[in-house]
């Protein structure tokens, strides 16, 4: 009998909690995205939590492998992931939608009240344009958020694992106007 | 005689004001105006251009005082040097302007700086948040001025799109973003792109793709449908080059 409560119970709660994180077809929240955490979530967890990606693509010059959640609703990206070689979370980039509240800087301060954000400008890389962005970004916590400086809207919010990846931008092969 | 007839014409231009002109038209100094290309291909010869009164378009009145002749203070190319205006050059620009649509440069933040040489090289242009500088290679005859400058619109047509806009636009050239060690990187579609350096950033590639709608629709309908429809779509029929001879 014991046996049989235990069983139900077990199933009961494993139930619940695929309900509490399984994010239904495509409309995600950032709060449950931000229980993904860099170097402890791997692709197993995500799975469960987010089910399968949209769009898996390996990262150029690397080891690592990007899975991309769009929004089912308009096709949009939503949600990105990095994964390293073991299969770990090396970061999670979440895109910000037009009239959700995270969309004003102070609104997506508050998702990390323990963060201290430096703020700059974007370096520049495109050599002949300056970068349209703000950068707020706690660097021993690896958080960063980016606001699109002519419309003072947040852009993206993003975490990601202290340990670097290989990873770098390539820059275009040649210049051309 | 020559004497009074050299002081004369040296004099002539400096009362050419405005007050002298009808109201509605603003004075051009005489200049000599070197070749160039018009936005529809149009050569026009160098020939000098006596002083006159000219009939003031509305693109004029917008960018008649954007003109600097000082130093964007946080301009950070420090080896970039400053020059100051031609009146060649300013006509150059209003006319180049005039070609273009209202529509990318209506809510135009950009004042217009002269440099001597980019610190690219050949580069004919470079923007940041309202500021455009025009380079020297900006007014030779292989660049087609309003073309170079349209390019440069379309970065600041593209930092104000709305943000469900820019992913929308995102969406349709397959454009993805990941972070990696805290880094922003954009991750690009293989091929399909009108100039090369539009794989840097999708606000590259859609200065480049605008350009290209205006410029040179053929191709980028034959690389990128994706972005011309895009375009089109979001543009409605109101992006169209402009005839704006004298």
């Amino acid at each position: 009998m014991k046996f049989i409560i235990l069983t139900c119970v077990s199933l009961l709660f494993v139930s619940c909690s695929s309900l509490e994180t399984q994010e239904s077809k495509g409309t995600f929240a950032l709060k449950n995205i931000l229980n993904i955490i860099p170097d402890k979530s791997d692709e197993e967890s995500v799975l469960l939590a987010l089910g399968p990606a949209d769009v898996v693509m390996p990262i150029p010059n690397s080891d690592s492998t990007a899975w991309i959640f769009k929004d089912k609703r308009t096709g949009h990206q939503r949600l990105s992931l990095v994964f390293n070689s073991e299969k770990k979370v090396h970061s999670v980039l979440w895109l910000v939608r037009q009239g959700e509240p995270e969309i004003n800087i102070a609104n997506s301060k508050n998702y990390f009240p323990h963060a201290t954000f430096e703020e700059k400008d974007a370096p520049w890389e495109n050599p002949h344009a300056a970068p349209n962005e703000r950068l707020y970004t706690d660097h021993e916590k690896g958080i960063s958020i980016t606001v699109r400086k002519s419309r003072q809207e947040v852009e993206s919010i993003s975490w990601h694992s202290l340990n670097s990846q290989s990873t770098h931008r390539q820059p275009a092969v040649k210049f051309e106007l | 005689m020559k004497i009074f007839i050299h002081l004369v014409l040296l004099i002539t231009p400096l009362f050419a004001t405005s007050a002298n002109c009808p109201l509605g038209e603003y004075s051009v100094k005489s200049h000599n105006r070197r070749a160039y290309v018009r936005a529809d291909g149009t050569f026009v010869n160098a020939t000098v251009v006596s002083s006159h009164c000219r009939k003031q378009r509305e693109s004029d009145n917008y960018w008649h005082d954007k003109f600097e002749i000082s130093r964007p203070s946080d301009w950070p190319h420090k080896q970039e040097i400053l020059k100051s205006w031609t009146v060649e050059e300013k006509e150059r620009v209003l006319d180049a302007i005039c070609e273009l649509p209202d529509s990318i440069w209506k809510n135009s933040k950009y004042k217009l700086y002269r440099m001597k040489k980019s610190k690219d090289g050949k580069n004919p242009a470079t923007s940041a948040n309202g500021i455009l500088v025009l380079y020297d290679t900006a007014f030779t005859q292989k660049n087609v001025l309003s073309r170079v400058i349209a390019h440069e619109f379309a970065h600041e047509v593209y930092g104000n799109l709305k943000s469900s806009d820019a992913q929308d636009y995102h969406f349709a050239t397959n454009w993805f973003e990941v972070n990696t060690n805290g880094k922003r990187l954009r991750l690009a579609r293989k091929d399909g792109f009108v100039a090369d350096d539009g794989r840097v950033s999708p606000e590259e590639d859609f200065a480049n793709n605008l350009e290209f709608f205006l410029f040179d629709d053929k191709s980028l309908k034959s690389k990128t449908l994706n972005a011309y429809k895009w375009i089109a779509d979001h543009f409605g029929d109101n992006l169209n080059l402009r005839k704006c001879n004298k």
